[in-house]
């Protein structure tokens, strides 16, 4: 702090108009940045991080009301006319935004719009541009081919896209990087590289770095300094180290501590708490789904030598089963296959290979009628709460249409149920069943998905990712919520995440998915203390990381995405990433095993051989046969 | 709780700075203008102080504008100016309704179900519109208009033609774009039928047509002069603002007004009827 402020903002305010009055989105913010600070900006969603980093950039809409000082160097911004803040923008701030895809121009190759950034900011000839696009590709760990140089942000994955944009926002010599929710939309893995990146790129440039985020673990590995807002203000501001031990306020204490507390009850540390031990009972449930072979696979670009980046696999031969009353959750990177694999499982679209049984019926043998009949049976709860629900309708009338499709009941009996299950998830019918989904939070929304799909009293909910894009606490209150359900109703759950902290709380057991294919699956506890797969050791250790503690060097940046390049023609699909790679596993594709405590895997050399050796009962399922080219 | 709707106010703000429907120039200004415009068509008449805009007086042709009883005089053959451009009007607006509200029914409906039926049915519907569409649309009400002959039913009918494809075309755009949205998938995972989703795609799908509906009637009303003008849409003795301009243009020397007139009320037509859509669109499809 004795260095001079960079970026000093005083008794910063911002005010949207409403109605006749206006709303206040932030209200008496201060703070300032020194160079090669990183910032903190924490809070739930709408507590005004966003609003007041935008006030900062200069880029709120004209109707917003903005009061108070930010000054830059020394220099005044709020005020100043839009020229003088461009030149600002292009000179000394860079900006990280939270959805990759839309701060990349989709029609343009991810190289020329970098080569025009820096002819821009820099002030460089065409070819010099070039050059320096290629050199920021190589920064930011994209292999700089000129495919790369070439490719369209359509054909990068969500991790590389966040790359491009950081890529980007190094254009220039900018003094501050504002990065808002960077790495929110991004599974794990990809998360941890991106924030080492920032934080190497901080390190190298001497940037200061405002670091904004609705997940502690995120900031409190990487920010020197926290600033916690609610509704608008700081309520406080601290070292990180000092906020972790001592946090002043009862919301900053169940904001960190109880997050921290939910990690480390979780059974990643190898204790099994009493609720988990409790549930795994030696008396295997009834299968209630049964999948065989699950095939569901795109095919390659159309053109002849097309790049083939695209990051979904798609599933190739994938069987499971799921049993009654149980929580059975799925985890994997993004791209795994995990949302299509969900929805292989529930027909729509009808998988290419394989099938599907519920309750020893397999699904492939209905008729229409009858499949759509059983469709009451399995309902399915979205990742996005808000692209679920008709954006024209009210809930009521959403949370009642199951029931309408089916015919089940007269109006008023719809109309009774409706209101049971909205108190089932804890939305009082009378303030919501009149509300439309722009009056919903987002986890109010996905509430009402769930409401939704509970109306016909379903035996199997199939949630794809339902709190991946949730703030902290509405995360918690869904997990709460789920874990009441299968304890009040009974119903079996196939939960996907690519959130370990969500699914080692609450599943039963755990399957692990790479690439299209099952690794492992096996009880929750089992799995999260000794996994067998070394995708689920690596998962496991990212999870950790991210939630606490160190950023040891060994493991920093792996090269991005590579395996993407990978043959998959045969072989073990994870090998060129499994450190326990050997000859075998270029040639024979492992099969799943299946082992002693209703564990099974897919890998020639699982860890914790010990464990595993005593039971080598070598069981391939006929779908495994079934399922491939 | 607060929090929570607080955070719906602020965002809903962000993404519509525009103003709401209550307030905002950009709005009521064109609207209050296309308000008076069809008031002034289809009311003023019916108070009594305008003659008839037929079988006027041969002899009190070419009367010029502020003559006693005649505020803007008369045309070559003695009828009165305001009088006409008052009917042409009536005809402008009837036609330009007329063929939007057809085209909304008609085409949106088979646009949402071709979206919704998919498969070879989707495929013809939108090949044949693609086909209709491909014709230049003033060509082809030309060729309908000459076949079917002079007048304002067959004006309607020729400019259907337009119409209904571009409606059809819109609505199929956009149901597709409906129908891939997570609350539809919802809807079908549950086991909804296929006319079970039409409760979703139609709502969501008509704030898009009734924005297009201005700029629709508005093209309509141009493309009904343009016939007019023409000869082959409305002829006299009934009158259309086209035709007016046409009749007017051969005395641009000595009586501009007759053919200046007509041209004012239709840009005005045209301008105020399109700007109202504009301020419409911002308000509906920012939401």
């Amino acid at each position: 702090m004795t260095a001079p402020a960079l970026l000093a903002v005083t008794g910063l305010g911002v005010r949207f108009p409403y109605r006749k009055t206006s709303i206040s989105a932030v209200q008496e913010m201060s703070y300032s940045l020194s160079p090669g600070e990183t910032l903190g900006l924490v809070g739930a969603s709408g507590s005004g991080k966003s609003a007041s980093c935008r006030a900062v950039l200069g880029l709120l809409p004209a109707a917003a009301a903005v009061s108070g000082s930010v000054k830059l160097l020394g220099r005044e911004l709020l005020g100043q006319k839009e020229p003088i803040l461009r030149a600002v923008r292009r000179a000394d701030l860079a900006f990280v935004g939270q959805d990759p895809a839309r701060s990349l121009d989709p029609t343009m190759r991810i190289g020329s719009q970098l080569a025009e950034a820096a002819r821009l900011r820099e002030r460089l000839g065409r070819t010099e541009a070039r050059d320096r696009a290629l050199e920021l590709l190589n920064v930011v760990g994209l292999a700089s081919q000129g495919q790369r140089y070439n490719a369209f942000p359509h054909e990068l994955s969500g991790g590389m896209r966040q790359r491009v944009a950081i890529a980007l926002a190094l254009t220039g010599q900018a003094r501050v990087l504002i990065a808002d929710e960077p790495t929110t939309a991004l599974d794990v893995r990809t998360q941890a590289q991106i924030l080492d990146l920032l934080a190497s790129l901080r390190a190298e440039r001497g940037m200061a770095m405002v670091l904004v985020s609705h997940d502690p673990g995120v900031v409190s590995d990487y920010a020197d300094r926290v600033i916690v807002m609610e509704h608008g203000r700081i309520v406080e501001t601290a070292d990180t180290a000092d906020l972790l031990i001592h946090p002043v306020t009862a919301r900053t204490r169940r904001r960190f501590v109880a997050d921290e507390a939910d990690r480390s009850s979780a059974p990643a540390v190898c204790q099994p708490s009493a609720a988990v031990a409790g549930r795994t009972g030696p008396p295997p449930r009834p299968v209630l789904l049964k999948a065989s072979g699950i095939v569901q696979e795109f095919s390659a670009p159309a053109r002849p030598g097309a790049r083939a980046v695209s990051d979904v696999w798609g599933v190739s031969g994938v069987s499971f089963d799921i049993r009654e009353g149980e929580i059975l959750g799925l985890i994997g990177e993004s791209g795994a296959g995990k949302s299509t694999l969900a929805r292989s499982l529930l027909f729509g679209p009808r998988p290419m290979a394989g099938e599907v049984k519920l309750r020893g019926v397999g699904l492939d043998t209905m008729g229409a009628p009858e499949l759509r009949q059983t469709r009451r049976d399995m309902q399915m709860i979205f990742q996005n709460p808000a692209g679920s629900i008709d954006p024209t309708w009210k809930v009521a009338r959403i949370v009642g249409e199951p029931l309408r499709i089916h015919a089940i009941g007269t109006g008023r009996e719809r109309r009774r149920r409706v209101d049971d299950v909205l108190n089932l998830v804890g939305l009082e019918p009378r303030v919501y069943a009149g509300r439309r989904r722009h009056q919903l939070s987002s986890g109010e929304a996905q509430r009402v998905a769930i409401a939704r799909a509970l109306s016909v009293s379903p035996s199997l909910l199939v949630c794809d990712e339902p709190v991946s894009s949730l703030d902290a606490s509405a995360t918690r209150e869904l997990t709460e919520l789920l874990q009441r359900l299968r304890a009040e109703l009974h119903v079996s759950c196939l939960l996907i995440a690519h959130d370990l902290d969500l699914v080692s709380q609450i599943s039963d057991r755990t399957a692990v998915m790479y690439r299209g294919k099952l690794c492992e699956i096996g009880p929750t506890d089992a799995v999260m203390a000794a996994p067998l797969h070394p995708h689920s050791a690596e998962l496991r250790r990212l999870a950790q990381r991210t939630g606490r503690a160190s950023v040891t060097t060994d493991d920093a940046l792996p090269a991005a995405d590579s395996s993407l390049l990978e043959d998959r023609s045969s072989g073990c699909r994870y090998r060129a990433r499994c450190p326990r790679a050997a000859a075998l596993c270029t040639v024979a594709e492992p099969k799943m095993r299946a082992l002693a405590d209703d564990r099974a895997v897919a890998c020639h050399f699982p860890l914790n051989a010990t464990a595993a050796a005593s039971t080598l009962t070598t069981v391939s399922p006929p779908s495994e046969l079934a399922g491939h080219r | 709780m607060t929090a929570l709707q607080r955070k719906d106010h602020s965002r809903r703000l962000v993404r519509s700075p525009a103003g709401s429907w209550r307030n905002g120039l950009d709005l009521w200004i064109p609207a209050a203008a296309t308000a008076f415009i069809v008031l002034a068509c289809f009311v003023w008449p019916l108070l009594g102080d305008i003659p008839r805009s037929v079988d006027g007086n041969i002899a009190l042709a070419n009367l010029p504008a502020g003559s006693a009883g005649h505020l803007l005089g008369t045309d070559t053959v003695g009828n009165d100016v305001l009088a006409r451009v008052l009917a042409g009007g009536r005809v402008a607006l009837e036609v330009g309704v007329a063929t939007n509200v057809i085209g909304l029914i008609v085409g949106g409906s088979l646009g949402i179900l071709a979206a919704a039926a998919g498969g070879a049915s989707d495929m013809l519907v939108a090949r044949s519109l693609d086909i209709l569409i491909a014709f230049p649309a003033v060509v082809l009400a030309l060729l309908i208009a000459a076949d079917l002959g002079p007048g304002e039913l067959h004006v309607i009918l020729a400019l259907t033609f337009f119409t209904v494809p571009a409606y059809a075309r819109l609505a199929r755009a956009h149901a597709l774009q409906i129908r891939g949205q997570d609350f539809v998938q919802a809807a079908r995972l549950s086991g909804a039928r296929t006319s079970q989703t039409f409760g979703h795609l139609i709502p969501n799908v008509l704030p898009r047509l009734l924005t297009f509906s201005f700029l629709g009637v508005s093209l309509a009303i141009t493309f009904e002069a343009a016939l007019s003008f023409l000869g082959l849409g409305v002829v006299p003795p009934a009158a259309s603002w086209g035709d007016m301009i046409a009749q007017g243009q051969e005395y641009l020397g000595t009586n501009p007004g007759l053919a200046l007139i007509p041209s004012a009320c239709l840009v005005a037509t045209v301008v105020s009827v399109n700007l109202t859509g504009d301020a419409v669109r911002t308000r509906l499809v920012s939401r």
